[in-house]
């Protein structure tokens, strides 16, 4: 099975035009992604992220090595075809309205006619803007505007979906939403390659994980393997008794070379509480 | 970034290549439309000066009609404040914008030779006599070259040429009539010429001492043509057979090319009055001698007869109009015809005097013709007439002493 | 799976024409039109212009005739450089700006493609616009044209003329008013736009400011008018080397524009034979592609 995306040694140097010294951008990188996999790539501002982005997208031309969707290479337009692309901060066309421009790229992907308007409708409910498709996106907000082109980027049922940042900017309801897209996503059988700086948000979605810095990929792999810190365990009880948590305490103790280091009550995370407070409540 | 200026460069040369290409071809379009007059020369540098900047750069957009256009409305501006000097100006620049267009070239014409020399000639800028002659003599000059020119770049334009004409024959201005004739027959001979043009020529070359014994065979043929009727030309028609064959009678010439005795009286002296035309009137004056004594008699017979006098007042007023008729008694005949006809007429006295050049001769003329109680003439209002003009004139009203010895008793006044 | 593939080879029609479509909807919603307005306004006011007398009453009226073309083509010309030169300046910069150039290259659209679109696009807008303006012109022309007419047929019946002479006087008036020819002349002022649209095209691909690309756009413009007369006056005889490459380099990759000069003479009553159309949409033709060619060279591997 070929993979979805396959970067071998890409480096990107990049000549400044009024002379100065060359910058290397992206250092041999390498990135292979098989089908179905949500991917992420994460790394500080400035670290190549975009670069490596574009250069699978045939923005910018690699100084050496290759980069390939299932298998064409990604100069070519044909590669195009497989692929959806989310920009970081995308405006998109102010005077088009959503289902319009749902339609413009579906054109240009080569669909047309009855399977476009099917198609169009079809991805405005899975990004739930059915009730703003007759409206401007100039009166979209960051939320629907960043929905809007994930609809975009899927509009001719790409393999690979990349996400630039899909969440930078967006309130709390819309990234969870975002997010819970990227999983159905998922569920569909789409690769998803995206990048954030936004950590916790990478660390919900993707199975695979690479570390970008300076242009240099410095550790990849499983989000589990990566994360796992080896030699913790972590049980969660519901309604335990203390005198239960006291016998456990005791188990461990007895046993030789493990430690009970911790026991309280987990922490949720703010987000789970604004959104239970905020959404939720009003859909109970 | 290197790849880039790479193909950056290979865009350059691929413009040279086709710059190279296309640059022999577009030369021979260039140069077929420039032959074509579809494309003009450049402008020459002084228009370009005189022009501003701006409107090179519209004018060089292939615009230059628009920026005549505009100018052509500053030279209306300069017209109203008779900036003659701007006007001329402006009109240099406009035909070098746009040469092909007729019309700039009558108007300018017409400011320069017309408008700016009949300024002068009413010396409406108080200059001294021989300088507002001078001046006047120089726009007329200078207009004339300006049409030239005009006809010299447009020469199918038939009105610029019969405008030339016309300038030539203007008694008011530089007269050349061998000039006039040629200008007129170049208009003729072109499509768009009207029939004046035909006729302006036959009267140019019969001023013409030069060209007028080859005047008569144009005369005759414009005389089948429409237009051939005219009056001038018929004059002149007589009078050149009269030239060309001295033998002929020209009483019966006159009478056969006009019709009737009336018409070609009439008609004749028209012409001849018209001292200053300059066309020829070979017979004319003979004719007209020999015309007037049957006219004169049928007036006079049928002014005698009361029941005639509405019918007899045509022929009086030509003959009075006419060649030798201010001799006594047709102005007094007349205004009595006329008061005649028209008893209400107003101020008849007014139009008696208007006949004269001085109130005594029109006082003397009524006398006269009081007085001939012989005549058996109608006397319609010459009494009331005689005595206005007698009061207005304050002359001193005759005693009967002074009255001529008719034995008739003085009647009552 | 993919949806219905069509071919990824530049040039698919359908593929340029959705990108026109939309570049003219965008350029549209900029209020471009707003613009027609104050040409109506114009041309409309002509009717109004006192203008003085004329010599001749034969010439009575004809002036309006020029006036009113006249102010047409020269608005039609304005208004077609410009929006040539600026809207297609705008267009690129504003995409990379917004990002959704980005999207637009994300999707199996040939970078080809995706210039012509553009130009088309604009080049609609402009044969648009001209179409309107035209419309109008001769909505105009029409009754003055008739006026004209009726005065100088009855001038020249008063003046005994023939029936050939008042039909030539006829032709010569109808050849003052809406012709094909008039026409033919906003067919070439539209061609011009093409071209300079090209270029500003081609200039946008390496300058990423509009207002460089605007600038320069107008300076080959003029350049444009009067190539022909410049290389006489300011690289003549009397200048040096440096001085002759720069005006050849220049005379060789810039358009000469004054081939569509004829719009002048047209408007003084010359006639442009059929043939001679054609050899201008021929130059025109091989403008655009020339200018076209090298923005794709230039843009096919310009990295974003």
């Amino acid at each position: 099975m070929e993979p979805a995306v396959e970067i071998q040694n890409l480096t990107k140097v990049f000549r400044p035009q009024m002379g100065g010294r060359p910058v290397k951008a992206v250092d041999q990188v390498s990135i292979t992604i098989a089908p179905g996999e949500v991917y992420g790539l994460i790394g500080p501002n400035g670290s190549g992220k975009s670069t490596t982005m574009k250069a699978l997208l045939g923005l910018v031309a690699p100084s050496s090595g290759t980069c390939r969707i299932f298998g064409a290479d990604s100069l070519a337009v044909d590669s195009r075809q497989d692929v959806g692309f989310l920009p970081e901060n995308p405006y998109f066309y102010k005077h088009l309205t959503g289902a319009e421009t749902l339609a413009f790229y579906g054109k240009l992907c080569g669909l047309r006619g009855q399977s476009l308007k099917d198609r169009t409708t079809e991805l405005l409910e899975l990004v739930g803007l059915t009730e703003a498709r007759d409206r401007h996106l100039g009166g979209y907000s960051k939320g629907m505007l960043q929905r809007i082109g994930l609809a975009q980027a899927l509009i001719q049922e790409p393999r690979l979906a990349i996400l630039d940042e899909p969440t930078a900017g967006v309130d709390p309801i819309g990234s969870r939403q975002i997010r819970d897209l990227i999983l159905s996503l998922k569920e569909r059988g789409i690769t998803v390659f995206l990048c954030s700086h936004l950590l916790e948000q990478v660390q919900e979605v993707c199975d695979r994980v690479g570390i970008i810095f300076r242009g240099r990929m410095i550790r990849e792999g499983r989000l589990d393997d990566l994360l796992a810190i080896e030699d913790q365990t972590e049980i969660i009880l519901r309604d335990a008794p203390p005198d239960l948590l006291e016998e456990i305490a005791a188990l461990v103790a007895a046993r030789q070379g493990a430690e009970l280091i911790r026991s309280g009550r987990p922490r949720t995370t703010l987000e789970r509480l604004f959104l239970r407070e905020t959404v939720e409540r009003e859909n109970p | 970034m290197k790849s880039q200026s790479r193909r950056i460069l290979l865009a350059c040369l691929v413009l040279i290549v086709a710059g190279i290409v296309r640059m022999p071809v577009e030369h021979a379009i260039t140069r077929d439309f420039r032959e074509q007059g579809l494309l003009k020369e450049a402008l020459p540098l002084d228009t370009r000066r005189k022009l501003g900047q701006g409107l090179v750069a519209v004018s060089l957009g292939g615009l230059r009609s628009l920026v005549a256009s505009m100018l052509h409305l500053r030279a209306y501006g300069f017209f109203e404040n008779r900036r003659w000097d701007g006007v001329a100006e402006t009109y240099d620049t406009i035909v070098q914008l746009a040469p092909n267009t007729g019309f700039y070239w009558d108007n300018g014409h017409w400011m320069m030779a017309y408008n700016a020399a009949a300024h002068h000639d009413n010396n409406y800028d108080n200059f001294a006599p021989a300088r507002a002659a001078a001046e006047k003599r120089r726009w007329i000059l200078k207009g004339t070259r300006f049409l030239e020119e005009g006809v010299r770049l447009n020469p199918d334009n038939a009105r610029l040429w019969a405008e030339l004409g016309s300038l030539y024959s203007n008694r008011f201005k530089i007269v050349d009539y061998d000039k006039s004739a040629a200008a007129f027959a170049r208009a003729s001979a072109l499509p768009g010429a009207m029939p004046y043009m035909a006729r302006f020529q036959a009267y140019a070359m019969a001023r013409s001492p030069r060209l007028i014994d080859q005047a008569l065979p144009l005369v005759r043929e414009l005389r089948q043509r429409t237009g051939g009727s005219v009056p001038t030309l018929i004059c002149l028609h007589f009078a050149l057979e009269v030239r060309a064959n001295p033998a002929i009678d020209p009483v019966r010439t006159a009478v056969a090319i006009f019709g009737d005795e009336a018409k070609a009286f009439r008609i004749l002296s028209d012409y001849y009055l018209d001292a200053e035309s300059g066309l020829p009137v070979d017979g004319v004056e003979t004719a007209l001698e020999a015309l007037i004594v049957p006219l004169r008699d049928r007036a006079f017979q049928l002014a005698r007869d009361p029941s005639k006098t509405t019918e007899v007042l045509d022929l009086v007023r030509d003959l009075h109009q006419g060649f030798g008729g201010s001799s006594a008694p047709l102005p007094a005949l007349r205004l009595a015809l006329e008061i005649a006809a028209d008893p209400t007429m107003a101020a008849p006295d007014e139009m008696f005097l208007s006949w004269f050049d001085r109130p005594e001769q029109a006082i003397e003329a009524l006398r006269l013709y009081q007085d001939d109680k012989t005549s058996g003439f109608p006397m319609n209002g010459i009494d009331e007439v005689l005595r206005k003009l007698e009061q207005s004139s304050s002359l001193p009203q005759e005693s009967p002493a002074a009255a001529p010895d008719t034995g008739e008793p003085p009647s009552d006044r | 799976m993919s949806a219905a593939p069509t071919a990824y080879r530049p040039l698919n029609p359908r593929r340029i024409l959705v990108l026109a479509r939309h570049t003219f909807t965008q350029l549209v919603r900029m209020k471009v039109f707003y613009f027609l307005a104050v040409f109506a306004v114009v041309v409309i006011g002509a009717n109004f212009l006192e203008l003085p007398t004329d010599h001749l009453p034969e010439n009575a009226g004809t002036e309006i005739l020029y006036t009113v073309k006249n102010t047409s083509l020269g608005c039609m010309s304005i208004f077609s450089l410009v929006l040539a030169i600026v809207a297609t300046g705008l267009l690129l910069p504003k995409d990379v700006e917004d990002r959704t150039l980005y999207t637009i290259l994300a999707k199996p659209v040939p970078r080809l493609d995706y210039l012509i679109g553009k130009w088309l696009g604009v080049v609609a807008l402009i044969f648009v616009s001209l179409m309107a303006m035209t419309l109008l012109m001769n909505l105009v022309l029409i009754p003055h044209t008739s006026k004209v007419m009726q005065l100088q047929i009855s001038a020249a019946e008063f003046a005994g003329a023939s029936a050939e002479t008042k039909a030539k006087i006829a032709e010569d008036v109808r050849a003052l008013g809406p012709t094909w020819n008039l026409q033919a002349a906003v067919l070439v002022t539209f061609m011009r736009a093409m071209v300079l649209a090209a270029v500003a095209l081609l200039l946008s691909t390496f300058s990423t400011s509009t207002l460089f690309t605007a600038i320069v756009g107008f300076l080959i413009l003029f350049i444009g008018f009067f190539q022909a007369d410049a290389r006489e006056i300011y690289f003549g005889k009397d200048s040096g080397l440096a001085g002759k490459a720069a005006s050849g380099i220049m005379t060789v990759i810039l358009p000469d524009l004054q081939v569509y000069n004829l719009i002048d003479a047209i408007v003084e009553g010359k006639f442009l034979k059929a043939f001679d159309l054609l050899k201008v949409i021929g130059i025109t033709a091989f403008y655009c592609v020339t200018y076209l060619f090298a923005s794709w060279l230039v843009f096919a591997r310009k990295e974003f």
